[in-house]
């Protein structure tokens, strides 16, 4: 009787050890997953604000002063998504689970809530990783994109340097 | 043989039966999840190979080396569909611009495969035959967006009005364990063509 109950105990932890092992796998593979998605918002924010102007001052004409002629980072009156220049998107954040952001394609979006929040500043291109105190024809857009589901924070980058040619 | 005995006896097939029952769940189980694991693993590199091939070539729509030769993007966009696309890029960078094709087949191509939605996705680059390989794709879908955010309608008689697409790609085994299909999805939203104008 205690040998049946011995082997039915070790038996029982081997399950466990085996269930335990499936359940971790399909948090990695979930986590990849939410990776993925995860990704693809980000990749379509940094789009998103890489179309619109470099600046304010910028939506209509050109500038040519880096001092005078352009505007101080943030919104100017705009409200996400009707943003026009690329630093209106500064401080940005959002729920994809937002039922206020109704108009954005990225509400609801996804089966998973993902937070998205967003970072603009002008930067100094011999050191963009800091950003630069000083208006400078270079602003780095950064958004992150974390998520209830998963421990990872995707991080993405890019710079907007602006030329006027006309 | 005493009753006792056969007591012990009767008590050890059931007990014996109850293991080896638990021990098959546990075996098919294992079974069942390696294949689960492995379709995963194989869907959702397919998804990257197709992603990155998409974001190649959808970065370069209107890109030609020589502007010269193509100096107004907005024209890019040659035919705009739900599951269709057809522009032009000069993707082998040699200041000619080619046409891109990329179509979704039917899923009735793809018979031979047990996963009955899967369909073949083309790209086709000027008149190069249609050929590709079945990276398990079960939906590829377009929709395309104005400047002020709002869809336009299909079908899309003026293509240079696009300002942005909505890309949803996904992708599936082509063969799982009880057919039980891994499903990923992937969605961008990416600019029609980064250089429609100075801003």
């Amino acid at each position: 009787m205690l040998i049946t109950l011995a082997a039915l105990v070790l038996l029982s932890l081997v399950v466990l050890r085996v269930t335990n092992g499936f359940l971790n796998t399909n948090n990695v593979l979930m986590e990849t997953k939410f990776g993925v998605l995860a990704v693809s918002l980000a990749t379509s924010m940094v789009e998103e604000a890489m179309g619109k102007s470099f600046d304010e001052n910028t939506a209509d004409s050109g500038v040519a002063n880096v001092y005078t002629d352009l505007s101080s980072i943030g919104p100017d009156g705009e409200s996400y998504p009707n943003f026009n220049d690329i630093d209106d998107f500064n401080n940005l954040s959002f729920s994809t689970y937002d039922t206020n952001l109704i108009q954005s394609r990225f509400a609801g979006m996804f089966s998973a809530e993902f937070i998205v929040k967003c970072r603009v500043g002008y930067i100094d291109p011999t050191n963009p990783e800091v950003y630069s105190s000083s208006k400078t024809w270079h602003k780095k857009f950064t958004v992150m994109v974390t998520t209830p589901s998963s421990k990872d924070t995707v991080e993405m980058s890019t710079i907007y340097s602006y030329f006027y040619y006309r | 043989m005493g009753f006792s005995t056969i007591i012990d006896i009767m008590g050890s097939i059931v007990i014996g039966g109850i293991l080896l029952m638990i021990l098959l769940r546990l075996n098919d189980a294992a079974v069942q999840n390696s294949f689960q694991y492995n379709g995963e693993v194989i869907t959702q590199r397919n998804l990257v190979e197709v992603v990155k091939l998409i974001e190649h070539d959808f970065r370069k729509i209107g890109f030609c080396k020589d502007w010269s030769n193509f100096p107004d993007p907005t024209k890019a966009i040659l035919v705009a569909d739900s599951t269709k696309i057809i522009f032009l890029s000069d993707v082998d960078s040699d200041k000619f611009m080619d046409t891109v094709k990329y179509i979704l087949g039917p899923a009735s191509e793809l018979t031979q495969t047990p996963n009955p939605n899967d369909r073949m996705l083309y790209r086709v680059i000027n008149n190069a035959p249609m050929v590709g390989a079945n990276l398990g794709v079960t939906e590829f879908k377009l929709k395309y967006f104005d400047p002020f955010g709002n869809i336009i309608p299909l079908p899309i008689l003026n293509p240079s009005k696009i300002y942005t697409m909505q890309i949803d790609l996904t992708v599936e085994d082509v063969a799982a364990y009880n057919q039980e299909y891994n499903r990923v999805f992937w969605r961008q939203i990416r600019l029609a063509a980064r250089n429609l104008e100075n801003r």
